[in-house]
């Protein structure tokens, strides 16, 4: 997949052009990446529902209780 | 990887709440957590206090997330934190628990599972049972496997983000005043918030129930309807539930319409069917000799069942595990009796 796309780029004849998609990839590479590092996630499971009932016995919230075949 | 990130609606939804994911069933009160096992997912919401606020679930056999759906999840979610706020200032009232019931109750999913260090699985909860009650002669295969009605049967189309907001309404639905944009709220006196609360306590009216109390919102007023239940609103295809139907009859068959009953002389209202695959299992089991485009028209002489369409469903529904029955089989012309030999399907259990 890169060559097929290295070899685009050099078909165009035109370094310019090859830096600016380049320079866009990296960009949204790590884009996406810092996306990845610094996004947090909003829910942390607990597996045992002896303790989900603890917790919520403690903080007065609702539990979410999903059951699932696989993790 | 971040799933529901914390800035999203769900995310602000979900930090509402203690989150808990459950794979082992082992330890589970499954009397409390009662659902039709062959959802993939199923959530409840609940309190430290272990009452069942809602739950958000349910399928039906086009997939088993026809009824899922990330605004519908939120809906549920904002739901559940109101009627939470209701029940901690007294206004919602307790509800008496069901009689608790643990995995260790049921002795043959002990001995597959438990007994043998196994995983014990939703789908073997639900499958298990099954067996227990057929070993006991309580199964009643009519009610024990049709658990989830399908509400397109009442001509019912939800607008699925909506929750329990009406797409459309036709047949019975339509007959008893219901409209698009309607929102369900109550199903024969019991709340329901979501797809899941109303699947649930469909499925436990009793099958020779006519009608149907439906409470619906329209225009910021509460409406009453009464449906009335067609014939066989309950039956569902048992497709997906292959797994969970015994006996193994290693064919499939598919059934023949009424043109190709009449050309063929057979029962116009029976079941007859076509064989269109064999598993390779019938040859080592010996099960039958059926062959590809064989016609089944009879079992034991008898050639129609009210809810069965084809000789393959009817065996299912009718016949235990390790029967042995005969066939009446249209072959090239040929009208010819052929013994097949059902058996229990093990290796998944």
């Amino acid at each position: 997949m890169f060559n097929r796309f290295s070899r685009f780029l050099l078909s165009l004849r035109m370094p310019r052009a090859g830096l600016f998609f380049g320079t866009a990839l990296l960009s949204a590479a790590i884009g996406l990446q810092q996306r990845a590092l610094f996004a947090k996630d909003a829910v942390t499971w607990i597996e045992s529902y002896d303790e989900a009932i603890e917790v919520a016995r403690n903080t007065g919230k609702p539990i979410f209780l999903e059951f699932r075949c696989a993790p | 990887m971040v799933l529901t990130e914390e800035n999203t609606k769900r995310g602000k939804l979900l930090q509402q709440y203690v989150t808990a994911r459950i794979t082992r069933m082992d330890r589970i009160n499954i009397g409390l957590f009662d659902y039709d096992r062959y959802n993939t997912l199923y959530f409840f919401v609940l309190n430290a206090d272990e009452q069942i606020y809602l739950r958000y679930g349910g399928r039906d056999v086009r997939s088993a997330t026809t009824y899922l759906d990330l605004e519908s999840l939120e809906l549920a979610l904002e739901h559940g934190l109101e009627l939470h706020r209701q029940y901690r200032s007294g206004k919602l009232a307790k509800r008496p628990a069901p009689p608790p019931k643990y995995p260790r109750d049921i002795p043959a999913l002990v001995e597959r599972t438990v007994a043998r260090g196994r995983c014990v699985e939703c789908h073997l909860i639900g499958d298990l049972e099954n067996v227990q009650r057929e070993l006991d002669g309580t199964l009643d295969k009519l009610r024990d496997l049709h658990r989830a009605p399908d509400i397109r049967k009442l001509g019912i189309e939800l607008d699925v983000p909506k929750g329990l907001r009406i797409a459309s309404a036709a047949g019975a639905a339509v007959a008893s005043g219901m409209r698009s944009g309607d929102v369900i709220r109550k199903l024969n006196g019991v709340d329901v918030w979501t797809f899941g609360d109303f699947q649930w306590e469909y499925g436990r009216v009793h099958h020779t129930a006519t009608q149907l109390a439906i409470v619906v919102e329209r225009h910021g007023s509460l409406v009453d309807l009464n449906v009335q239940l067609p014939r066989f609103w309950w039956h569902t295809d048992l497709t997906y539930r292959n797994l969970s139907v015994d006996p193994r009859v290693y064919f499939r068959s598919k059934p023949l319409a009424l043109e190709e009953k009449r050309t063929l002389g057979l029962d116009e209202v029976g079941f007859a069917s076509r064989v269109v695959s064999i598993d390779s299992l019938s040859d080592i089991l010996e099960s039958h000799q059926l062959q590809i485009g064989d016609v089944i028209y009879g079992v034991d002489g008898v050639t129609r069942d009210e809810v069965a369409n084809s000789a393959e469903l009817h065996i299912k529904l009718r016949r235990l595990a390790g029967s042995e029955l005969s066939l009446q089989v249209l072959r090239r012309g040929e009208r010819i009796e052929m013994p097949l030999k059902t058996t229990r399907m093990s290796f998944r259990k």
